[in-house]
């Protein structure tokens, strides 16, 4: 450098001057943000070669961690709940009432159907209470299925008992439309009926309500006994339904056995009544039945003492 | 010995947090009392100085070791500084005030008798008033040259002007100095 550039007591005298430093948190506040910067972004000027292990390994195992969650999560959902693969039915079984609805039947479904879509909504709207048998069977029938799709094998005890126990709950239904007009044409409605009408007065149909239980089926039942076993008696089978159903309500009638009443109605009462029902046939002169129901008491309860009062009410007279 | 400048960049250019905080040390006094007594303001002192290092810091994936790290350091403080009197508008004011600042501290170690004391403050004094009263890019290239021993090549590069403007700098605010030491013998 030349020697008017330099003046050694200029800058003698210049380094004697105060020699200020930065404020301590200034030193700080960069010393820190350079840290940050190394190491916030790793290896920043060399594209992240020489970031910590931990920083460079973060991002890939967070996302590692979030899909094998994903996948436990999801795997653990479809165990726990294998019924959300089923659809739901009732969306399936109302396509199925609309294809079966323009199907000709002669004099029924013309009338039946437009009914019918009221009680299907309100149906809908409203649970069937517990104590109805369509709801239980209905439900049942769904599980049925879902369980179906898992097992095949399953499934087809499953349909085999349920064909021994009685048509699909959607069947039924039809053909009860068919066969009795009058009668309410879908279970559901048939048991909602009831708690919805139960504040008002009784209508025409209330024979209909009072055996909710078993609307369709027998109905069906009855008809297929009748056209096969039996001759065919005068009345329709439509007409031998309710009273059937009463019976079956009442318990008094079981499920395969499509017999009038009487008799097993007569089994089923104590040996008191029945002894009472016998003595008093005999009171009233009708002496043979009277007889012959003893007999067959006698046959039923071969061990029955009957007491010295009541047998001579019973016996024929001597 | 100590690693060059250039070599401790390009180590935390790498991730060494370290060699910048050597660097940060080496250059810390001299970069602050450059710009202090160019912007003549502590508080803005201290906002200009820091953004200066933070732009080296951000800044650290385009150094070369081309350029001295030095010379790219004082480039950036000129180039912070010519934005901030830019932006404000600002002129260079003489204060007398910043000058008795500058002068106050005088190293009084030597053991030097109070009149001598007397006589060296009235020196600094007049040293300091000299120096506020520099045209800036006189002192300029003097702080340069006195707190970064910048040579006069390397004041031309960081300050953007032919050598020999920055030559011609130095040697009219040496002059100045100079005369004003002077006047008090």
């Amino acid at each position: 450098m030349a020697d008017d550039l330099r003046d050694d007591d200029v800058s003698a005298s210049y380094r004697e001057l105060r020699r200020p430093e930065p404020p301590r948190a200034l030193d700080d506040a960069i010393l820190a943000a350079s840290r940050r910067a190394v190491g916030a972004r790793p290896g920043g000027a060399d594209g992240g070669r020489r970031g910590s292990p931990t920083a460079r390994w973060a991002l890939p195992a967070s996302v590692a961690a979030v899909l094998a969650l994903s996948v436990m999560v999801t795997l653990h959902v479809q165990e726990e709940l294998p019924g959300l693969e089923a659809p739901a039915p009732t969306p399936r079984a109302a396509p199925e009432a609309k294809r079966e609805a323009p199907t000709p039947v002669p004099g029924s479904t013309a009338d039946a159907t437009p009914a019918q879509a009221p009680q299907e909504k309100l149906a809908a709207k409203e649970p069937a209470p517990p104590q109805a048998a369509p709801a239980p069977a209905t439900s049942a029938s769904r599980a049925a299925e879902a369980v179906a799709r898992r097992d095949s094998k399953a499934a087809t005890e499953r349909a085999a008992v349920a064909s021994n126990a009685g048509p699909r709950p959607a069947e039924p239904t039809r053909d009860a439309v068919r066969t009795s007009p009058g009668f309410a044409s879908d279970p559901p409605t048939v048991a909602t009926a009831p708690a919805i009408e139960s504040s008002k007065p009784a209508r025409p149909q209330p024979v209909v309500a009072q055996a909710p239980a078993a609307p369709a089926v027998p109905a069906t039942q009855s008809a297929a006994v009748g056209a096969s076993a039996a001759p065919p008696p005068p009345a329709p089978a439509v007409a031998a339904a309710p009273a059937a159903r009463e019976l079956r309500a009442r318990g008094e009638l079981s499920r395969d056995d499509g017999r009038p009443a009487a008799k097993l109605a007569d089994a089923s009462e104590s040996p008191g009544k029945q002894l009472e029902r016998i003595a008093q046939l005999r009171k009233d002169g009708r002496h043979a039945e009277a007889d012959q129901l003893l007999k067959e008491f006698r046959a039923r309860h071969p061990g029955y003492r009957i007491p010295e009062a009541m047998l001579e009410r019973v016996e024929p007279p001597r | 010995m100590e690693a060059p400048d250039e070599e401790l960049m390009l180590a935390y250019q790498r991730g060494d947090a370290g060699a910048f905080d050597v660097l940060y040390g080496r250059h810390k006094g001299p970069l602050y009392r450059f710009m202090l007594r160019a912007v003549k303001n502590s508080g803005m002192t201290d906002e200009l100085y820091q953004d200066v290092w933070m732009r080296v810091i951000e800044s650290r994936a385009r150094y070369e070791p081309t350029a001295k790290f030095k010379t790219w350091l004082y480039t950036i403080a000129h180039n912070r500084m010519m934005d901030h009197f830019r932006r404000h508008s600002l002129r260079v004011v003489e204060s007398t005030e910043e000058a008795s600042e500058m002068a106050e501290a005088v190293a009084d170690a030597s053991g030097a008798q109070p009149e001598n004391l007397v006589e060296a403050r009235a020196d600094l004094r007049r040293l300091a008033e000299a120096i506020a009263a520099l045209p800036p890019v006189q002192r300029e290239a003097f702080l340069l040259h006195q707190e970064s021993g910048m040579t006069v090549p390397e004041i031309a590069e960081a300050t953007g002007t032919p050598v020999e403007a920055a030559k011609s700098r130095l040697r009219y605010a040496l002059q100045k100095l100079r005369e004003a030491l002077s006047d008090g013998g």
